[in-house]
Parts: structure tokens; C-alpha cells; sequence
């Protein structure tokens, strides 16, 4: 919200848009995430007690008190466990890096809690925004293909915050591109 | 065994060392009590009741898990359990349902350790 009045000061247009990861838990790569915290220099006995929290996990399914045979997990964090979310920021803070990276100059900024990712940039006007954000939404196509993760698409949602009448007209007709998809910006703050 | 594969790392790291006693006991009694506990049935009462027992094994083996870097295979054990999602139009479709993870109480008490001293280390 700050960053918003901030780019109204400088009298610029903010848009965001929220992606919502999909199956977040249960697609946890564990060389990803392993990898992520070597990287992050984190004590070597935690790192592989996570690599042993991660490997060998079974499952038993029940259903109207009937259990089903143990089953082999082969990925993912467990849902109810107290580290599951923090290692799912750890796995995802790869691709805040990812796109960091790639785009320093665009300033694009990401608020993130658990599976919900919200990618906030600022421009001049509002083409500018759909620019930058679509460079956002490349990005972390690139790295969820390359991690085996996925966003919801249908789940995605864009907003925009704009500060008095100029360029009233190209915004209604503004979309984000996302594949061949487009997200079109549903709300707005004047 | 096969809770060892892969990368055999020299560095033995120093993170258990800094797990106190009370890091321990925090991660034990901060856990919700009802919480419905599998596949041993070994709830976080009965294990509230141990630890006044005898915590210095427990303490041990906390801290042995981190040292050692194994997380046991009886921990990794999960139940699913599955049950309806309350007023579906159709049960015969699966996503009317949904899936409760039920989890080792011991093992989560390791994990709670383990995500504090994550959450340290990050800051």
C-alpha cells in the first residue's frame, strides 16, 4: 500500500497481480529445495536432516475408517507439519531470485504468503505496468516449468491503481497476457 | 540404510548445537493438544505426560535427530484421511472431498524445532 501512494507521488500508475500456486504443498522438488538452502548457507546437518524429512515419506489413505496400503510420496512437503511452510518460502524464494535476476530494472517487487505470490510494479501508465508485469508472469513461467511447479490460471487476478483521469481509455481495454490467456485488470483505486 | 543415500558430506554442521533444552519444550507445549494424533496414537498429552517423566530422553533424542540428520521413517508416516466436504450438490465427484494429513506427535515436535531454527537462521 505504501508503494502505491509512493509511485501516486511520483505520479505513476501500480498494478498487481496475484497468482495463486497450484497444489502448493504436495510439489515440492526436494533436489529444488535442497539445492535453495545450500545456497542460502544454511548449517549442513539442517540441510540434510530436511533432505531426510523429505525422502521415504509413505501415506496411508483411509476412507470410512477403511485403511488402504502405505503408499510411497515420492515429492512434496506434508500438509499439517510445522515446517511445511516455511520450507515452501525457501522453495519458492528461487523464483524471486529467478526473476530478480532477470529483471532488475523493471522493479518489480513480490509479496508473497504461503501459495498466494503477488507480483507489484509500477510504470508511467498503464501499458507500461501490463509490460512489466508480463515480463514477471515470463519469468516465473520459465522457472515453475523448469521446477515442475504450476500456477492456477484460472485463479489469477489482476488489479490496478491509478491516480486521476489521464489515460482513462487504454485501461479498460488493458489485459495481461499469460500464455493465451488474458487477465484482465478487475479493480481499480482512483 | 536407506535413510542415507547420496552425499556423503564431510561438514557435519553445528546447528544442533545451538537447540536448547527449552527450544525443546517450547516446540512441545506450544502444540495444539487436540490435534488428532497418527499412526501411533501417541498424542501430544500423552507425550506432555512423558516429558515431566523422563525429558532428558526426550531432549536426547531431539537433539539426536538433528546430529544425526535422520529423520526416522516412522515419523514420515503419514494417515490421509478422507472425508466430505459439507454440503456438495454431488458426491460423486472428488472434489467434494478433501484429505486430512494426520501426523507422528513426536515427529512434529522435531519439526517445530526444525522450522524455528530455519526461521533463525533466515533472519
Amino acid at each position: 500500500m505504501k508503494k502505491v501512494e509512493e509511485a501516486w507521488g511520483r505520479g505513476n500508475t501500480t498494478a498487481v497481480l496475484l497468482m495463486d500456486v497450484k497444489g502448493a504443498f504436495p510439489h515440492v522438488a526436494t533436489g529444488t529445495l535442497i539445492k535453495g538452502m545450500e545456497g542460502m548457507g544454511f548449517e549442513a546437518d539442517l540441510v540434510r536432516w530436511v533432505e531426510s524429512f523429505m525422502e521415504d515419506r509413505k501415506v496411508i489413505m483411509s476412507m470410512d475408517r477403511k485403511e488402504g496400503d502405505s503408499m510411497d510420496v515420492e515429492m512434496g512437503v506434508p500438509q499439517g507439519s510445522p515446517v511445511s511452510p516455511v520450507l515452501f518460502v525457501i522453495y519458492l524464494s528461487g523464483l524471486f531470485r529467478h526473476v530478480d535476476d532477470k529483471e532488475k530494472e523493471c522493479g518489480s517487487e513480490c509479496i508473497c504468503f504461503v501459495n498466494d505470490v503477488a507480483w507489484v510494479v509500477e510504470g508511467e501508465d498503464v501499458g507500461e505496468c501490463t509490460q512489466r508485469l508480463e515480463i514477471c508472469v515470463a519469468e516465473t513461467t520459465i522457472w515453475a516449468n523448469k521446477n515442475a511447479c504450476q500456477f492456477d490460471i484460472d485463479k489469477m487476478e489482476a488489479m490496478l491503481f491509478t491516480r486521476g483521469s489521464k489515460n482513462k481509455e487504454p485501461r479498460m481495454n488493458a489485459r495481461v497476457r499469460v500464455g493465451n490467456h488474458n487477465v484482465s485488470y478487475h479493480k481499480e483505486a482512483t | 540404510m536407506k535413510g542415507v543415500r547420496r552425499k556423503a558430506q564431510v561438514e557435519r554442521g553445528e546447528m544442533w548445537k545451538k537447540i536448547t533444552d527449552e527450544d525443546i519444550r517450547e516446540a512441545l507445549f506450544n502444540q495444539l493438544v487436540q490435534k488428532a494424533p497418527r499412526p501411533d496414537r501417541l498424542g501430544f498429552k500423552a507425550i506432555m505426560l512423558l516429558w515431566d517423566w523422563d525429558s532428558q530422553r526426550m531432549i536426547e533424542v531431539v537433539k539426536l535427530s538433528f546430529r544425526l540428520a535422520i529423520h526416522p521413517s516412522v515419523r514420515k508416516e503419514a494417515k490421509g484421511v478422507v472425508i466430505l466436504k459439507p454440503n456438495k450438490p454431488d458426491y460423486g465427484v472428488a472434489k467434494a472431498y478433501s484429505v486430512i494429513t494426520l501426523l507422528n506427535c513426536l515427529g512434529k515436535v522435531v519439526e517445530k524445532v526444525a522450522a524455528n531454527a530455519i526461521a533463525e537462521e533466515c533472519e
